[in-house]
């Protein structure tokens, strides 16, 4: 993991557009995620969150618009097979950042451990001894050290999740994103994965999260973005954006959100 | 006329049936073996994007699944030494021609389910290798390639079974498998019962073991069920994972 040069954030994002066919699901979105921080993304679906999350390490490629991570900035021109950028360049800054999914995807034909050495054995080129013993103490840390010989079939949704958290550590990720990671997740199994989030977040790892759990988001972001059809319709601490919104449509989704959404961490 | 036990153990032991059961076995493989090789790529093809890349493997299935395996092992072993000298040549032996026949046969059948085992692997799971800079074909070695070959065990193995029989039809062109041998034997002793007795006995038998070899198969690469398993496999693919 390389230090972060001074004055520049980890994840910097200037003037993105995204468009399917003719519908632009992001029209000019501005982000910067300093080293350390959580920016937690909020927004109804079809907001465009998760696409931006998927920009973020090129699972989908940007229209137009640039992406600096740690300083190392890609220019898309949509026209262009790939946007215009290598290949080889858009690999390194995926395996530069660890991705969290909504369904845990983890290898369902690897054990635990295998998922975990995987991308550090196969893309990065860890030594598997090192890469093995990095992973037990991962998995320790997630709270699950004593699984990694199991399938992710025998886990339970909230282990797997915290599987493929520690999967997403293995990698030294410059920064970890999180695409609704307990939204697929029984109520009771919530909990477990929010502490470990909200661990690595004050342990200082710089994420970007995109949730519906808004009471976690108060708790742990140190700035949220509320999307509004494409557009950053406020932007702000949590405090201010998710308890005196500004604007009627942030409002109208926090009042709605808080109304139908009551679980967050226990304590 | 009385089953005579002498006269079928001792083919059954024979040398000759052994070694023509041999040749039964090495062909099925080498066809079935030849067969995946090539329907791999193709399944591939059906999959991807281009249109006349998968039009002509439609063509390929639709012709080689239309016309019968006898008519392509007479075709491979008589037609083709009149298109070109080279199939003149002491290479060009009747196992040869058989297992080209065989081959492009077999790859018409196992590549629907080579594209049916590619497409039921997790979308998801692919989507996680590129989303940590996996290369391409690295996803496909270490994800894809492990689960399609798991999903396309059993039905391959069917496939394998129904191709260790039709190797039988090499018989018209003189190869020296199981059911020429019995063939000739039969030709001479007019003994019928028994050496039909045998050639069916080892059939039965390879297609026994191979099964239980099937079942086996399946349970040490089964990573959908409570058991420890998997490992075989990671290995086999050089995925080396512990």
């Amino acid at each position: 993991m390389s230090e972060a040069k001074a004055g520049q954030p980890r994840i910097r994002v200037r003037d993105l557009v995204k468009s399917y066919n003719r519908l632009t699901v992001l029209k000019g979105i501005d982000l910067d995620a300093e080293e350390g921080s959580v920016v937690t993304l909020i927004g109804s679906s079809g907001s465009g969150k998760s696409t931006l999350l998927r920009c973020l390490n090129l699972l989908e490629i940007p229209d137009s618009g640039d992406i600096a991570i740690d300083g190392e900035t890609l220019h898309f021109d949509g026209r262009k097979r790939a946007g215009g950028v290598d290949p080889r360049q858009i690999r390194r800054v995926r395996s530069s950042l660890g991705m969290v999914f909504q369904n845990f995807a983890l290898w369902s034909h690897m054990t635990i451990l295998e998922n975990v050495i995987a991308a550090p054995v196969h893309v990065l080129g860890v030594p598997r001894e090192q890469a093995v013993e990095r992973a037990h103490a991962l998995l320790r840390r997630v709270g699950i050290g004593d699984k990694h010989a199991c399938f992710p079939v025998q886990l339970s949704g909230g282990q797997q999740q915290r599987a493929a958290i520690a999967r997403a550590l293995a990698i030294e990720p410059k920064a970890l994103l999180f695409d609704e990671p307990t939204s697929a997740l029984d109520p009771e199994l919530v909990s477990e994965v929010l502490r470990v989030i909200r661990d690595l977040a004050e342990g200082g790892i710089t994420m970007v999260l995109v949730t519906h759990e808004l009471r976690f988001a108060r708790e742990v972001s140190s700035r949220v973005i509320f999307l509004h059809q494409g557009v950053i319709g406020e932007t702000g601490p949590p405090d201010q954006v998710l308890r005196d919104p500004q604007t009627e449509a942030c409002r109208r989704f926090v009042r709605s959100e808080f109304g139908t959404r009551m679980s967050s961490v226990e304590e | 006329m009385s089953f005579n036990l002498d006269v079928f153990l001792t083919p059954l032991f024979s040398l000759v049936f052994m070694k023509a059961a041999l040749i039964t076995v090495a062909l099925a493989v080498a066809a079935h073996a030849g067969a995946i090789l090539i329907s791999v790529p193709m399944a591939l093809g059906l999959n991807s994007g281009r249109r006349l890349i998968r039009a002509m493997i439609r063509v390929y299935v639709g012709v080689f699944r239309a016309i019968p395996t006898l008519l392509w092992m007479l075709f491979f072993w008589n037609a083709m030494p009149q298109f070109s000298p080279i199939f003149r040549e002491s290479w060009y032996t009747p196992f040869m021609a058989a297992w080209i026949a065989l081959v492009v046969n077999e790859a018409a059948y196992q590549v629907e389910i080579n594209r049916a085992a590619l497409n039921a692997v997790d979308r998801a799971q692919i989507q996680a290798a590129t989303a940590f800079g996996f290369h391409p074909l690295q996803i496909f070695r270490l994800v894809t390639l492990p689960q399609a070959a798991r999903i396309a065990l059993p039905p391959t193995v069917n496939e394998f079974i129904t191709l260790l029989k039709a190797t039988s039809l090499a018989s018209v062109i003189s190869l020296q498998e199981l059911m020429t041998v019995t063939n000739q034997a039969v030709a001479t002793t007019f003994q019928f019962q028994e050496y039909y007795a045998v050639a069916a006995l080892y059939y039965l038998v390879i297609v026994t073991v191979l099964t239980l070899f099937q079942s086996r198969l399946e349970r040490r690469f089964d990573w959908t069920t409570e058991r420890k398993a998997g490992r075989g496999l990671m290995r086999l693919l050089g995925g080396r994972a512990r």
